[in-house]
C-alpha cells in the first residue's frame, strides 16, 4: 500500500500538481508553510517591527497566518515563548480565533511565566467566556506578572461577586508584606480589594 | 677621545679649562749650597659642576637623574684619565668643592656644603662608608631617613616600587648591613663602570683620613650671585622662601676640579680644612676684604661672579676658578610644561609635534571589545600592553599628558584626577600617578600612554593595562586606586586636571575642560518621564519613592549614557502638572499619570492605549521627549518608541514607552530610537536598530555592545550594549552626529 502510494505521486508530480486538503497545491501549500515560518520568526523576534505590528503583518495572507496559529495550536512542544504569544492577537482572522485560543489555553501552563501571562491577556483579547476562571486558577500562580494579568481581568467582575472580591481580598492578605509582588499589591489596594 | 669642551645640562656643567701658558722662570746657576725652589701650581684643566637640583632640597641626598651629569663627568674623566686610569702613570687628579647659598649661617653651611662635597666623592670612590656616616649623623635638615632610602631602592628595584619598596626602606633604616648594600648598588647604578675612582686617583691621594686636598665644603663663602638689595629687602619680607630659595640655587653647587697630570699636593699643606671641619681654615684664606665680597649688595642690581670677579671671598678657591667656565649662573632652566594632547597623527602614541587639546571626550569604548568574538558573543575587552589592542589607547576620544622637563630623563610621573563643575573633587583616587616615559633618549619630552574619560562607575572599575614597559607597573593590569591605572570617571561640566612635581621647581599644573566649551559642543537633552499608575488614583506600576530603581538605575543609566555624547539629560515637568503627581530625588523629576478612561487595562498597554496616553500628558514642546514607563506593552515588546521619521502623524511621535523589568538599559535604548531617527520600515540591514558595519575588516564596531542593537541587552557591565559609536552602521547612520543633531536636544 505505502509502496503503491509512493508511486502514484511520484508519476503525479510529474504529470500534474497533487491536490491536498484545502485544494491547494503541494507547491502552494509548501509556500504558505514557509511563509508561516518566516512570519513566526518576526513574531519570535526580540523586538517585533512597531510598523508591521500595527500593519497586522499586512505582507502576509490570512492563510499563512492561519497556518502558523493552526501548527502552534497542533504542537504542543516546544512550547512558545512569551513574546510570541503576545503577537498572535496581531494576526488574528476569523478562521484561526479558535485554534489562537486553543494556544493561550494550551499554554496557562508554562512553565515560562511570559507565556502565561500573554496566554491571559491573550484569552481577555479573544473575549474567550471562560476567561475568568481561567484567570481565577491563575491567582495561585507565583509570578507578580501573571497575578496582575490575572486580577486586572477579575477586579470588573469582583465588584459584583462577593466570592470573587474575597477571593481577591484573600490574595491581598497573602502577597501584602512581599515586595516581590509590588504591582498585584498596588493593583489591588488601588481597587480598594484588601 | 670624547673630546668634551663644554656640555651645559639642566643639572650643571662639564667643560674644559683654556690652557693656561705658564710663566717661563729664568734660572741661574747657584753656588755651594743654596738652592732655588719652583713649585708648579696646580692648575685645573677641566671642571665639573652640578646644581642643587640634583640633591634633595637643605640636604646632602643625591637625586637619581644626577646620572645625566655624571655621564659628562665620565666623559671628562676619560679625556683626563686619573691615575687609576693612566696604566701606572701619573693621571689628572680631581679634587671636590662643595657650595651653599648665604641663607643661614656660615658654620651650617659649612657642614651642610662639605656633606654635598663628601657624598659626591663617596659616590666616585664607592665609599659606602663615608655614606653611612651622613646617614647616622644628620645635621640640621639633611637627614637621610628612609625616605631617601626608598628613593634609592625605586631606582635600583624599580620593580618593586610601591609597598614593597616602602617597606624594605623601613627595614633598611634599622639595618646598616642592608643599607651598605644599598648605597653601593645605587652608586654603582648613577655612575655606572666607567665612573668608578680609586681614593689615589684625588688631590690629596687618599693620604688624609678626613680628605683633605681630597673633599672639601666651602660654605657660603663663595657665591657667584649676590641679590641686589631691593631684591633682598623683597625676598626678606616674603613669607614664602620659595622664590628666593629658587634664585640661590647657583651658589648651592658642587664643584668638581680636575687638575693637570701629575698635580699631587701635600694634605697637611692644603690650606682648605676638611669637610668636617669647622670655618676658621677658610677665613684664614679670605681676601683681607673677603667679607665685604660676599656680601656687600648694589641697591637694584646682582652682582655676578662671571662679570666682576669680586664675589668669592676665598682668594686661594678664586685662584684655583677664576678663569672656570663652570663659575658662572647658568642661564635659567626652561620651565617645565605640562599638557594634555590630543594623538594628532593617530599612531597611537604621542610625540612633541601632537596638539595641545583644550578639552577631552568621554570615552566611547568604540575599540574597545574582541572583533574575533561572533557579533551576537558578549566578547571581551581588549585590555592588552600594545595600544593598538588596548580599550583605552585605540578609543577615538583617548587624550593624552605630556611633559617637557629637561632636567630630567628617562620617566617622569604626574597625577591626574577629575573636578566637578565646583572644583570639588569627582574622582581622586588614592593613587593618581601615571608614569610618562621619554619620546627619544635625551629629550626631555615625556609622554603618557593614552588616557581616558568614562562617565559610570561600573567602567570605572575595569582595569587597564598600564601600558609601560619599564618600571615596577611594567607590564600589569592596574585597579582603581593603583598607579597607572588609566581612567577617570568625568563629568561633562567638569575638568580634568593634571600636576607635575619637577625637582626643585614649583609644582606644574594643567587643566582642561571636559567637552570643547569655545564653541560649546555640549548639548542639552529635556526629558519628561512619565509612569504610568496601576489604576486611577493608585500607585505607580513601578516604585517611585527617592532612591527607587526609576532613580538609581533608569534615569542615572540614561544619563550617564548619553553623557558619552557630550549630552545632558535633565528631567522636565509640564507646567500644568498637579504637584501631588511630581516624584523627585535629587535634581530629577518624574510623573505619575492616571490611565487615560479608554485604556482597558493599564497593566497591558496597547498602541491605542499610548495614544491616549500621549495625547493626555502633552510635551511642554515640540522638542521634547517623553518616556513613559509602563507594566506591559501588549506588543510583547521590552518597550518601543515612536520616533518622527515613521510616525510624525501620531500623538505618540517622540515618545517612548518603556518597561522597567526589561533592563537597566531599556528606557535609554527606546529614547536612542527617537534621538537617532532611524527608520523602521523595510529595507535596512536592521530597520531601527544597530548593524555593524562590514568594512573596515575586523572592525571593532561591535553589535553586541551597541546600546541600539536588537537583541536583549542585559544587566548593566562593562560588556553591556550602552555604547553608541562615531561612525556609519551598515545603514550608514553614525549614531554620534544623528543622536547629537536631533531636535530634542538643544544648545548648552
Amino acid at each position: 500500500m505505502w509502496r503503491h502510494a509512493v508511486k502514484v505521486i511520484v508519476v503525479a508530480w510529474v504529470a500534474a500538481p497533487i491536490w491536498i486538503s484545502g485544494g491547494l497545491t503541494m507547491s502552494e501549500a509548501q509556500q504558505i508553510s514557509q511563509a508561516a515560518a518566516k512570519l513566526r520568526a518576526e513574531l519570535d523576534s526580540y523586538h517585533a517591527s512597531l510598523l508591521e505590528l500595527e500593519s497586522g503583518f499586512k505582507n502576509y495572507s490570512d492563510a499563512v497566518k492561519n497556518e502558523l496559529v493552526e501548527s502552534l495550536a497542533r504542537v504542543k512542544e516546544p512550547l512558545p515563548p512569551g513574546k510570541l504569544l503576545a503577537r498572535l492577537p496581531f494576526i488574528r482572522t476569523t478562521q484561526n480565533e479558535a485554534s489562537m485560543q486553543t494556544v493561550f489555553i494550551n499554554n496557562l501552563r508554562s512553565p515560562h511565566t511570559d507565556a502565561r501571562t500573554s496566554s491571559l491577556y491573550g484569552l481577555q483579547q479573544l473575549n474567550h467566556p471562560r476567561l475568568a476562571d481561567f484567570a481565577e486558577q491563575a491567582l495561585n500562580d507565583d509570578s507578580d506578572d501573571v497575578l496582575v494579568a490575572a486580577c486586572s481581568i477579575l477586579i470588573p467582575k469582583a465588584n459584583q461577586d462577593a466570592r470573587l472580591r474575597s477571593r481577591l481580598q484573600l490574595l491581598y492578605s497573602q502577597k501584602k508584606d512581599k515586595p516581590e509582588f509590588y504591582t498585584t499589591i498596588e493593583l489591588l489596594k488601588a481597587h480598594r480589594m484588601y | 677621545m670624547s673630546e668634551i669642551t663644554q656640555a651645559i645640562t639642566e643639572g650643571g656643567i662639564a667643560a674644559k679649562h683654556d690652557a693656561i701658558v705658564e710663566p717661563v722662570a729664568l734660572v741661574g746657576p747657584a753656588t755651594g749650597s743654596e738652592h732655588n725652589t719652583i713649585r708648579a701650581a696646580i692648575i685645573p684643566v677641566a671642571c665639573w659642576r652640578v646644581e642643587a637640583l640634583r640633591f634633595k632640597f637643605d640636604s646632602s641626598v643625591v637625586n637619581p637623574d644626577i646620572k645625566i651629569e655624571l655621564a659628562q663627568l665620565a666623559k671628562l674623566v676619560k679625556d683626563h684619565p686619573p691615575t687609576s686610569k693612566s696604566n701606572g702613570k701619573p693621571g689628572c687628579p680631581l679634587s671636590v668643592f662643595g657650595h651653599a647659598d648665604p641663607v643661614g649661617n656660615d658654620d651650617y653651611n659649612k657642614q651642610l656644603s662639605g656633606r654635598r662635597a663628601t657624598a659626591i666623592y663617596a659616590m666616585l670612590t664607592r665609599d659606602t662608608d663615608l655614606w653611612e656616616k651622613l646617614f647616622s649623623q644628620p645635621i640640621g635638615n639633611d637627614k637621610w631617613g628612609s625616605e631617601s632610602l626608598e628613593t634609592m631602592l625605586d631606582t635600583v628595584s624599580p620593580g618593586s616600587a610601591g609597598t614593597s619598596n616602602h617597606e624594605q626602606a623601613i627595614q633598611a633604616e634599622h639595618n646598616a648591613g642592608k643599607r651598605k648594600d644599598l648605597f653601593g648598588q645605587y652608586m654603582e647604578k648613577l655612575c655606572g663602570p666607567e665612573l668608578k675612582l680609586q681614593k689615589q686617583d684625588f688631590l690629596g691621594h687618599g693620604d688624609d683620613a678626613g680628605g683633605k686636598a681630597d673633599f672639601q665644603g666651602c660654605s657660603e663663602f663663595n657665591p657667584v650671585r649676590i641679590f641686589s638689595d631691593a631684591e633682598q629687602k623683597k625676598f626678606d619680607q616674603a613669607k614664602d622662601k620659595s622664590d628666593r630659595n629658587a634664585e640661590n640655587a647657583p651658589n648651592r653647587r658642587v664643584m668638581v676640579l680636575i687638575f693637570r697630570k701629575g698635580s699631587r699636593v701635600n694634605p697637611a699643606k692644603w690650606p682648605c680644612p676638611r669637610a668636617s671641619e669647622g670655618v676658621a681654615g677658610c677665613k684664614k684664606r679670605f681676601w683681607s676684604d673677603g667679607e665685604k665680597r660676599r656680601s656687600s649688595r648694589l641697591p637694584s642690581e646682582r652682582r655676578l661672579f662671571e662679570k666682576t670677579k669680586d664675589t668669592f671671598a676665598c682668594r686661594f678657591y678664586q685662584r684655583l676658578t677664576d678663569k672656570s667656565p663652570c663659575e658662572k649662573v647658568l642661564p635659567p632652566p626652561t620651565p617645565p610644561t605640562l599638557e594634555f594632547v590630543f594623538d594628532s597623527n593617530d599612531d597611537l602614541k604621542v610625540e612633541s609635534s601632537d596638539a595641545v587639546t583644550p578639552f577631552a571626550r568621554m570615552g566611547l569604548w568604540d575599540h574597545a571589545f574582541d572583533p574575533t568574538a561572533a557579533a551576537t558573543a558578549q566578547g571581551s575587552v581588549l585590555n592588552k600592553q600594545e595600544e593598538k589592542d588596548n580599550f583605552v589607547g585605540a578609543d577615538t576620544r583617548r587624550f593624552y599628558l605630556r611633559v617637557t622637563d629637561k632636567s630630567r630623563n628617562g620617566t617622569v610621573s604626574v597625577d591626574w584626577r577629575t573636578l566637578n563643575e565646583d572644583g570639588t573633587n569627582l574622582d581622586r583616587p588614592a593613587d593618581q600617578s601615571i608614569t610618562l616615559v621619554e619620546t627619544a633618549p635625551g629629550s626631555g619630552i615625556f609622554a603618557s600612554r593614552a588616557l581616558m574619560l568614562v562617565s559610570d562607575l561600573i567602567d570605572r572599575q575595569a582595569e587597564t593595562d598600564s601600558g609601560v614597559t619599564t618600571g615596577p607597573d611594567a607590564n600589569k593590569k592596574r585597579k582603581v586606586d593603583e598607579s597607572n591605572h588609566r581612567i577617570r570617571r568625568g563629568s561633562m561640566i567638569g575638568v580634568v586636571e593634571a600636576e607635575y612635581r619637577p625637582l626643585a621647581r614649583p609644582t606644574v599644573t594643567a587643566k582642561i575642560n571636559v567637552f570643547n566649551r569655545s564653541p560649546d559642543e555640549r548639548r542639552r537633552l529635556p526629558v519628561q518621564i512619565f509612569v504610568l499608575r496601576v489604576a486611577a488614583g493608585g500607585a505607580g506600576n513601578i516604585a517611585t519613592a527617592p532612591g527607587s530603581d526609576i532613580f538609581g538605575i533608569d534615569i542615572r543609566v540614561m544619563k550617564e549614557t548619553y553623557e558619552r555624547l557630550g549630552i545632558k539629560l535633565e528631567t522636565v515637568v509640564h507646567p500644568s502638572t498637579p504637584a501631588g503627581n511630581i516624584k523627585k530625588f535629587g535634581p530629577d523629576s518624574i510623573v505619575e499619570v492616571d490611565p487615560p478612561a479608554s485604556v482597558a487595562n493599564p497593566n497591558n498597554v496597547a498602541f491605542a492605549d499610548e495614544e491616549a496616553l500621549a495625547k493626555a500628558n502633552p510635551a511642554v514642546d515640540n522638542d521634547t521627549l517623553r518616556v513613559f514607563f509602563v507594566r506591559r506593552l501588549a506588543s510583547g515588546n521590552g518597550g518601543e518608541a515612536w520616533p518622527d521619521v515613521d510616525f510624525a502623524t501620531l500623538a505618540r511621535h517622540g515618545c517612548a514607552f518603556t518597561i522597567q523589568a526589561t533592563g537597566p538599559y531599556a528606557a535609554t535604548h527606546e529614547m536612542g530610537h527617537i534621538l537617532s531617527n532611524k527608520s523602521n520600515a523595510a529595507g535596512a540591514v536592521v530597520p531601527g536598530h544597530y548593524a555593524p558595519p562590514a568594512a573596515p575588516a575586523g572592525n571593532r564596531l561591535r553589535n553586541f555592545q551597541n546600546l541600539m542593537k536588537r537583541e536583549f541587552l542585559g544587566p548593566e557591565s562593562v560588556l553591556a550594549p550602552k555604547r553608541l559609536w562615531d561612525a556609519a552602521d551598515a545603514d550608514s547612520v553614525n549614531q554620534f552626529t544623528a543622536i547629537r543633531a536631533s531636535h530634542y536636544t538643544r544648545n548648552f
